[in-house]
This record gives C-alpha cells, structure tokens and sequence, in this order.
C-alpha cells in the first residue's frame, strides 16, 4: 500500500487515514492531504491515485446512502470532473484495520520523521497509548544508533592510542568531524522524540477521556439499530 | 606519586556484597523514585530507575533539560534522598548511613564536578582544596597541585574563577573533584559551555584518568557528542531510563521503564 513515496511518507495509508477520519469526495481529500501534509510536498493528485489503488485492494469503496459530509456544498465543478470526482469514499473494515495496524506498527529500523508524524497526526484516541509506545521504541532505536557510532569511535581511538604518530592524519580528523555530525544528528532526534513522547504523555487523561466517549456513542448507536 | 592512582585499590568495596549488588559492583541504583513538590502538584522527577556501574566505567546520561539528570547524579552522591528505591555504594546502601557519614563519603570516596565555581572570590588553589579539609586534612596543597598538574591546569592556581576561560573552569572542576581521589566522580553538564573540540578533549581525559585510576564516572550530559567516550550511554526522558544495548560489561540489569499505564493500556486494547 506504499507504493507513491514522498519523502518517505507513504501516500496509500495517510489517504486511507484521511477517509478513516472523514469520508470524503476526491477532490477534497485532495485538499486535506495537500492541507494537513504540506511539508511531505505530495505530487498533484497523488489521492486520487492513491484512492484508485486502496479501492483495488478493498480498504476503501463508494459510500452507500447519504453520507454525512462535513462542511459540503462548494463543490469545485473543474474537480468533479476528474476521476471519482463525485464519489464519497468510505473505509471499509479491512481498510481500519490495516491503518490501525499501520498507526500502531514499530519496526528496528529508525523511522522517517514525516511518517512518524503522519501517525501522529492521523491517530485516533483509543491508539494514543501504543503511539507513546511506538515513540517510545523509537528513542531506543536512535539510542542505539548512537550506540552504534560510541563503538566505532572508541575502537578507532583505541588504535589511534597505539599508533605513535602525534599529530592525527587530515582525514582521520574529518572523519571524526563526521562521527560528532552523526552522534549530534541522533542525540538531536531522541531530543526531538523524547520531547514529541513529553507532549503526547499530556494528552494521555484527555485521549482516554474521548475513547471513552466514542466507545459509548457507538455502543448508543448499536443498540438502537437493535 | 598521584594520589588518585590509589582510587584502583578504593574502587574495590569495602565491604563487598553487603546490601545488595554484587561483589565490585561500584553504585547500584534500584527503582528508584523520586518527586518535588511544586505548589498543589507533585513533579514526578525520577520513575523507577535502576542502573548499575562498575568501577574505571564511564557512564554518560543524556536527556533534556530538566528532565532528572542533575537528581539523579545528586542521589547517586547522597546529597538527596530518594523517595522510594535504594542507592547502594560500594556495598553500602546510602538509605542507611547517617547524615554525618553521607557527608564524609561526599569528598572522600563521592565526588562531585559541577560548573558552579567557588561562587567567591578566591585563588583556585584552594577552591580545589576545599573537599580535602572534610575529616583528617592531609597534605592538602600538594594533592590540590598534583589534581591541577593531571588534568594540565597547574597554571590556574594561582588565578581566580573570573580571570580564567570556559575551558580552563571545566578542568578546575575536575581537578576538584580528582583531588581526593574518589572512587566515583559525577559530573554534571560540564561540556555543554565547551566547544566540540574541547568536548573530545575532556572526555578523552575523564576517560584515561578513570582508566587508570579505576574511578568510575556517571556524567550527565545536554549534547550526544559527549556520550562518544563513554563505555556506556543512558538516556533519561520523563522521569525513565533507556540503556543503550551493547552494554560492553554485559550486566543484564534493568534496561528500560516502560510507563505503567502505558503497559496496562497495551493490555486492554491488545494488539492488532
């Protein structure tokens, strides 16, 4: 479902997001994607591409019946025009459950800073504990790549202390300008992350509070169809 | 002869095994907790946090700023108390120590490098002295000089705080906190007015002095390019501890503290 990469941001699950959050008409997911994640710099109409791939998979379709849009009415008539123009798409279940499994997915491998943030962004209450999880694990993996350069940096040093050459080779010395360029980029990014988890740990009462409330409407909703 | 060659002889514990922790085991921490009152609110600072050090190992912590570091070095030290948990060094648990004894240890066999400076004016000889006159004061002068010759700032001592550079300072803590040959040394933020250079340059000298001194050090640090010396990295974020893995001494204590309820939470809703 990655298969239009910008910059690392997966286009499939934000957009799959996006009608998870809200279903919507083409051209105006469009615009959200274009709003909500201007600095990914998606190309044009990468939704609506990325719309015609998640309906070949099954995790989005045209909404059945009337659907409930937001603040509908200015309709663009150029945009209506292009591909599902006038389709309101809506998830379906395999579609909230593979961007669930998305928001919640961690890995071993440093994590792009848009995706990350695209998660964020795009989580919903009941997801916010294993977000602060995920942002957890993702110190550790920068943690670790710090680790990583640690070792390199005290091995070279252990033979620079046997070498009886006093002053260091010019190109030794730039490398260990990359090594503190590289430890400086790491520890800036567990900063970020550590400050990014600080903040998410605030909205821990405030999500908990909502999740609570959705699971109560939809049980309300259940029971009336009942 | 360097007095702070003997810290080889004292970083091996007194009295081994006793209180937990195993035998030469220089400072082990376990669970500990630790939280200030502000105004109506109780500032959870330290969660849990349990790590172990070893004598000669130099153990750098990063974090943000105000998130705990300075605490938890002041713990390590005895200066503060922890809440809940124990402190325990060189097989001694600090809990347990009266307050005439917690402040012996501290400039005996604790050190502590700061960047406060003596806060009056004085020659900085006798700022590096200072520490030595708790309890029996013994050739004092001449371990001042001998701190200030390791660390390659005999000529500071002489001047004082104000007349001498950010780097010059750094060594003068140091030397400080060397002066009596402790068996563990923390520093707190010392690099973080230095520039990069110098950053290498004082944790390549942290490093050969606890080499061959075996005097471990817990350094806590604002920038990642301080933690490149060190046999070990920590980080402390909101309150919890993440040890880096590769951990070249192999201890299997506690590596990490997941929140509590972030744990429960996981539980409840399982995973998809």
């Amino acid at each position: 479902m990655s298969r239009t990469h910008t910059r690392g941001l997966p286009a499939g699950e934000v957009v799959l997001g996006l009608v998870i959050e809200h279903p919507d008409r083409g051209f105006r997911l469009e615009r959200r994607l274009e709003d909500r994640f201007a600095s990914a710099r998606f190309a044009y109409s990468t939704a609506y591409s990325a719309l015609r791939r998640l309906e070949k998979s099954g995790l989005v379709r045209a909404a059945t019946g009337t659907p409930e849009l937001g603040d509908s009415g200015k309709e663009d008539p150029a945009d209506t025009e292009a591909v599902g123009g006038d389709v309101v798409y809506e998830a379906t279940p395999e579609g909230v459950e593979h961007f669930r499994a998305w928001v919640r997915s961690s890995s071993n491998a440093p994590v792009l800073r848009e995706e990350l943030h695209a998660r964020v962004a795009l989580c919903e209450p009941r997801d916010l504990p294993r977000l602060i999880e995920v942002v957890h694990m993702e110190e550790r993996v920068c943690v670790a790549e710090l680790d990583r350069i640690r070792t390199r940096m005290l091995a070279e040093q252990q033979s620079l202390d046997q070498s009886p050459a006093r002053e260091l080779e010019w190109s030794r010395l730039m490398d260990r300008a990359v090594v503190h360029g590289e430890a400086g980029f790491w520890g800036g990014r567990i900063t970020q992350l550590a400050r990014l988890r600080s903040y998410l740990e605030e909205l821990r009462p405030e999500a908990e509070r909502r999740a609570r409330e959705q699971h109560r409407h939809a049980h309300r909703r259940q029971g009336g169809v009942g | 002869m360097k007095r702070w060659v003997d810290g080889r002889r004292k970083g091996a514990p007194p009295h081994g095994g006793r209180g937990g922790g195993h035998a030469g085991e220089l400072l082990r921490l376990t669970d500990v907790c630790k939280s200030y009152r502000r105004g109506a609110q109780d500032l959870q600072v330290l969660r849990e946090v349990s790590f172990a050090m070893d004598p000669g190992e130099l153990v750098g912590v990063i974090g943000v700023r105000g998130q705990g570091k300075t605490t938890l070095l002041r713990i390590a030290a005895g200066m503060e108390s922890a809440d809940a948990g124990s402190v325990c060094f060189a097989g001694r648990e600090l809990a347990g120590l009266a307050d005439r004894e917690l402040s012996r240890l501290l400039g005996s066999e604790i050190a502590w490098a700061g960047k406060t400076g003596p806060g009056m004016r004085m020659r900085l000889l006798d700022y590096v002295a200072m520490p030595l006159l708790v309890g029996k004061p013994v050739r004092v002068y001449a371990r001042a000089r001998e701190a200030l010759e390791r660390v390659g700032a005999q000529g500071c001592g002489e001047q004082d705080w104000e007349s001498i550079s950010d780097w010059e300072r750094a060594l003068v803590e140091i030397a400080q906190g060397i002066a009596c040959a402790p068996s563990l040394l923390l520093v707190d933020d010392l690099t973080d007015t230095l520039g990069m250079r110098e950053v290498d340059e004082l944790c390549a000298l942290l490093r050969a002095i606890s080499q061959e001194s075996g005097m471990g050090v817990l350094m806590s640090v604002s920038d990642a390019e301080a933690t490149l010396w060190s046999d070990r990295i920590m980080k402390l974020a909101s309150g919890r501890l993440t040890e880096g893995p590769g951990s070249d001494t192999g201890k299997a204590n506690v590596i990490d503290f997941p929140d509590l309820g972030a744990r429960r939470d996981a539980q409840r809703t399982g995973t998809s």
